[in-house]
């Protein structure tokens, strides 16, 4: 049955001059889960909020949404509250009381609800998603993933027909994430609620989803099953192209017949059935003996009272490399890229630095303190030419008078890192710089770490984006209980890793020794 | 504007009749209990204003934010643990988002902030006065040229600070604290509380002074983006 | 936790406070103040424990001395004079008995606040003020969740700064004043702009809807009733006695406590010009109604204690 048809809509802001949506044409039955797709700023958020009256954007709108048959408009405000839920990005943003179960009553209370029915609700809620242990607690005591599910659930109870996600999982962590999609297909499952969810990490949820719709430039440039998107690759750009799962990636490079795989499992029976042609070619890394960053056997709490965040942690990070340090959170990662900062220090142990650092914190809000982005770059350094120079690099020199509020979160992600390039040091640490972003930004960023590289800098990534790492860093480390547990070049660290290592290397395991990524496994497939 | 000449009459008639009936009802604590029905209906009046303005959502968000602002700026100098920044916050919300939005901030920020210093015979007099505060500097410099000098913004914000709030929040405790009205025990407590009034004043005065350009165009940003408190063209 | 007085539901236990508080302030009788004192005492070191002793002694003490000195040395009024200053006045037993009095309504009144903070929590407050004014409350409720937000924002924007940027050195007192401004300014834009986005989950969550309820997960139960009914019949008892003089006193131009007897003895006391008569019929009825008012969050404490203790025993 169509629950949602939407018809030749278009869409323009009340500012702008060209429309943000094109055209857009799409039928989503009831129970399908839709996962839409396409880079920053093609119109996929636009297009959830058209689907929600209360929070669309104003602007000029025309064409048709039905939902049940009926115009969207046409719903009483109390209807589109509890058919349509909507969860938003930021975890944090979109909780609006104090307490765990204020929140979950939050949306119950505005419909009118009596007690008793809300506390019905509330106890369905928690006992489906597990909760109950939080209910007492402070919604800013709890965990992003955490918090995450608590919004999903304060939706939920509002037992909605439609599930509208915009990138839910984009600020967790992959263990969080996956969590997070695993309750989201449950729900689907169980319940035939529909889902419609935007997304950056594409591995996790084709698995899961009944149709992908990619969209570019306000367009719909497809919109099939997951596997039936094999027959048109050639439409897809070449963004959401990288973006595809890894066997997805493998199976077009190398002009795959048949059905697309789409899961690991898939791609591995596929390969399988492959011929390999050639041996792994050896990558040619070069490590200077001499370390930019050297720590020996330190330890570190934040306070006297509290456990060893970092304890008998020793690293050598070698001058001229591209380094990234792994692990779960929790593990001290973001403490180590303080003390290699210099914004913290080892109450034990020794921190010796071969040059001078700059840090990019994870918040890169934290880093805005100017009305302009000019002001941003010209802050901290005087030189014209050089502010021309990193802010081609980084893609920002169309934005310069903007002010760093009004800029996209992709954008202030690469404004941050033009300031961190302008401070001219010698050690480069980024925390998280690829969270939350899309395949552009991605791109954009290898392109600058290679720069920086080649310019004999050092570069030390701390990330949870295994993919990212293993295509463009040299050494890993793997931080676990605030010691190193596991180090190596990108190709030995993952290889010996079982879990946690790339979808490629899980692909090929056992069929291609040692191949990382997925460029590693197409030059061994025969095309 | 009918409903301006209503209330100031209510005011009017209300505060006299408050503190005749505590003459003639209620020997010995008149004065105080006459000061804080008096605090009482002002507040009660901008809260009930508050249930029944038509405001819009996020106009809801803006206030809850400034008065989170405004608390959390009472312990944010580390390196001087007297100075308190709420308010030149709740000042420089005043001027820019009206005066009676002013009132309901000051007074919000100081009831959250006793919710975790501790609730007292204080609590009244000091939302009275931090609203108050923010209400006559929302009189002055809302919309008006005057509020983009920085040095008439400080002048004005320290001295209601020191004498407007300082005043209030003194005279609340002078008469719980002493025995009779107009004695020199009250004097005494106005004497211990002056040193703290002129460090709320003068640091008011320094935060005014630095926070007028940033701060205040970072409100009217805001403001204009996203259409606060009918501001701009919604 | 929430056992005891505690344990009830947020009306009653705001009642209660309000009660002890307004009586607290207004009655000026030796033997209320001392009743409402003993009360307030008694509870705040049930709730407080030996922590409650330290604040007592270290704090509320000296309090009350300071304000009895600085209030029986600055009024000279009264007709006994106990001796007389080196500046001349006289220091006078009836300034000695106002100081006395108010200073221990400063005492009273802090305690029972004292007493409110542990008992009335935000979560008990936001419920009855968010039954009168739902919209106040849910702008607190917001507040208080938005300032660890806000704290962290601006410790992380701080030592983000110090982390790259300006290098070190540049120290100055001007310099370090601009910064923190600076660093204010952006935690000002981030709580807004990251406000409007709450804003608009409200609103997808149906904020503005009418006809919205107030959910909260305290119950009114029977025991709650009974004691609400006790709570009024008591306060009905004390303002019985109180509106029939029992609790009248005036301690200028000479100390006269509850002349208006209907029953007992009428004492005077020459050497101090003091008339009093503590025992009328009326009297004692307001009086043990104001025992059972200040002493009950104790009694009901106590006797949840014995009731436990039994229970357990039973096994």
């Amino acid at each position: 049955m169509e629950q949602i048809k939407i018809e030749d809509l278009n869409f323009r802001y009340a500012l702008s001059s060209s429309d943000c949506l094109n055209g857009i044409n799409l039928t989503v039955d009831k129970g399908e889960y839709i996962v839409i797709c396409g880079k920053s700023g093609c119109g996929k958020t636009t297009l959830l909020r058209q689907l929600k009256p209360a929070i669309a954007p104003k602007g000029k709108r025309s064409g048709s949404i039905l939902f049940c048959g009926r115009s969207i408009d046409e719903l009483s405000p109390r209807e589109s509250t509890e058919k349509i839920g909507f969860v938003m990005q930021s975890p944090e943003n979109q909780a609006v009381t104090d307490k765990v179960w204020h929140e979950l009553a939050f949306g119950l209370e505005n419909l009118g609800l009596s007690t008793a029915e809300i506390k019905l609700r509330i106890s369905e809620m928690t006992a489906y998603f597990g909760i109950d242990s939080l209910m007492d607690k402070n919604v800013n005591d709890l965990s992003g993933g955490q918090l995450q599910v608590l919004n999903l659930a304060s939706v939920m109870a509002m037992h909605p027909d439609v599930l509208i996600l915009d990138e839910p999982t984009s600020q967790l962590d992959p263990v969080a994430a996956q969590s997070f999609f695993d309750i989201l297909n449950r729900i689907n499952k169980d319940m035939g609620i529909t889902v419609m969810l935007t997304e950056h990490r594409l591995e996790n949820v084709f698995v899961d989803a009944d149709r992908i719709v990619v969209m570019d430039e306000g367009k719909i440039l497809a919109a099939d099953t997951p596997s039936d998107l094999g027959e048109k690759r050639d439409v897809l750009p070449e963004l959401v192209r990288l973006s595809l799962p890894a066997a997805m990636r493998i199976f077009f490079a190398v002009d795959g017949h048949g059905k697309t795989p789409v899961s690991v499992r898939e791609g591995r029976r596929w390969l399988e059935t492959k011929e390999i042609t050639a041996p792994l070619p050896e990558q040619n890394i070069q490590i200077s003996d001499d370390a930019a960053v050297k720590l020996k056997n330190i330890y570190f709490r934040y306070n006297k009272n509290d456990r060893d965040v970092i304890s008998n942690l020793s690293v050598n990070i070698p001058r001229g490399s591209i380094y990234s340090l792994l692990g779960s959170n929790g593990a001290g990662k973001t403490t180590l890229a303080k003390l290699i900062a210099g914004a913290e220090k080892p109450y034990c142990g020794k921190v010796k630095l071969n040059g001078s650092t700059a840090l990019m914190p994870q918040n890169v809000q934290a880093l805005f303190t100017e009305k302009t982005v000019r002001d941003e770059l010209s802050d901290l350094c005087r030189d014209e030419e050089i502010i021309r120079y990193v802010s081609e690099l980084t893609q920002i020199n169309g934005l310069l008078d903007k002010n760093p509020w009004d800029i996209s979160g992709g954008e202030q992600q690469r404004l941050a890192v033009a300031k961190v390039l302008l401070c001219d040091r010698d050690i480069y640490i980024f925390d998280e710089p690829t969270k939350g972003m899309d395949m552009e930004f991605k791109t954009v960023f290898a392109e600058i770490i290679s720069e920086l590289k080649s310019k004999g800098k050092t570069v030390i990534m701390i990330s949870h984006d295994i993919e990212f790492c293993a295509v463009n860093t040299e050494l890993c480390a793997l931080i676990f209980d605030g010691d190193i547990s596991a180090f190596g070049t990108v190709r030995d660290f993952f290889s010996n890793n079982h879990f946690y290592t790339t979808a490629a290397n899980r692909i090929s395991r056992d069929l291609i020794g040692r191949a990382v990524t997925c460029e590693d496994v197409i030059k061994c497939v025969k095309k | 504007m009918r409903k301006k000449i209503a209330s100031v009459l209510i005011i009017t008639l209300l505060i006299p009749a408050i503190i005749i009936a505590c003459m003639f009802l209620i020997k010995g604590k008149q004065y105080y209990v006459s000061s804080l029905l008096i605090v009482f209906s002002a507040l009660a009046a901008f809260f009930i204003s508050l249930e029944h303005k038509k405001l819009q959502t996020r106009d809801l968000v803006a206030i809850s934010s400034v008065v989170a602002l405004a608390v959390a700026g009472r312990a944010l100098l580390f390196m001087l643990p007297q100075v308190k920044l709420t308010c030149s916050i709740v000042i420089l919300a005043a001027m820019v988002f009206g005066p009676d939005v002013g009132f309901i901030c000051g007074a919000l920020s100081m009831l959250v902030s006793n919710m975790f210093f501790g609730q007292g015979v204080h609590t009244p007099f000091q939302m009275f006065g931090m609203g108050l505060v923010a209400f006559l500097c929302g009189l002055i410099f809302y919309k008006n040229k005057i509020g983009d000098n920085r040095f008439a913004v400080a002048i004005v914000g320290g001295i209601l600070c020191f004498a407007v709030y300082g005043f209030i929040v003194d005279t609340g405790s002078a008469i719980f604290f002493s025995s009779s009205f107009n004695s020199a025990s009250m004097l005494a407590v106005y004497a211990s509380g002056f040193k703290f009034n002129i460090v709320h004043g003068v640091t008011t005065f320094f935060v005014l002074l630095f926070a007028v350009p940033g701060i205040k165009n970072t409100f009217e940003r805001i403001a204009v983006k996203y259409g606060l408190f009918g501001e701009g063209s919604q | 936790m929430n056992s005891g007085f505690k344990g009830y539901n947020p009306y009653v236990n705001m009642l209660f406070f309000i009660s002890v508080i307004v009586y607290g302030m207004l009655i000026r009788h030796p033997v209320y103040l001392a009743l409402s004192l003993l009360g307030a005492f008694v509870y705040y070191l049930r709730l407080k424990g030996k922590a409650g002793i330290k604040t007592f002694l270290c704090f509320i003490l000296p309090m009350f001395l300071f304000v009895v000195l600085i209030n029986s040395f600055s009024n000279h009024y009264g007709v006994t004079a106990l001796f007389t200053l080196p500046s001349g006045n006289k220091f006078t037993f009836e300034s000695l008995m106002t100081a006395t009095a108010t200073s221990l309504i400063v005492v009273i009144v802090m305690l029972w606040f004292f007493c409110y903070n542990e008992v009335v929590t935000a979560d008990k407050f936001m419920h009855v003020f968010g039954k009168i004014l739902p919209v106040g409350a849910l702008v607190i409720s917001m507040a208080l969740r938005f300032i660890p937000m806000y704290r962290k924002q601006f410790s992380d924007t701080h030592n983000a700064q110090k982390c790259f940027g300006e290098p070190a050195g540049k120290d100055g007192y001007i310099n370090r004043i601009r910064n923190f401004v600076r660093v204010s300014a952006a935690t000002v834009s981030h709580a807004l702009e990251n406000a409007i986005q709450t804003a608009d989950s409200m609103k997808a969550r149906g904020y503005g809807l009418k006809g919205r309820t107030s959910y909260s997960r305290f119950r009114w139960t029977s025991r709650d009733t009974v004691i609400i009914c006790l709570l009024i019949l008591l306060n009905g008892a004390v303002i019985f006695g109180v509106t029939r003089d029992c609790a009248y006193c005036i301690y200028n131009p000479y100390v006269v406590i509850n002349p208006s007897a209907d029953f007992g003895t009428t004492f005077f006391i020459e050497d101090l010009n003091m008339t009093l008569n503590p025992f009328s019929p009326t009297g004692i009825i307001s009086m043990t109604a104001y025992f059972f008012l200040c002493f009950m969050p104790v009694i009901i404490d106590v006797k949840e204690d014995i009731r436990w203790n039994r229970s357990r025993s039973k096994i």
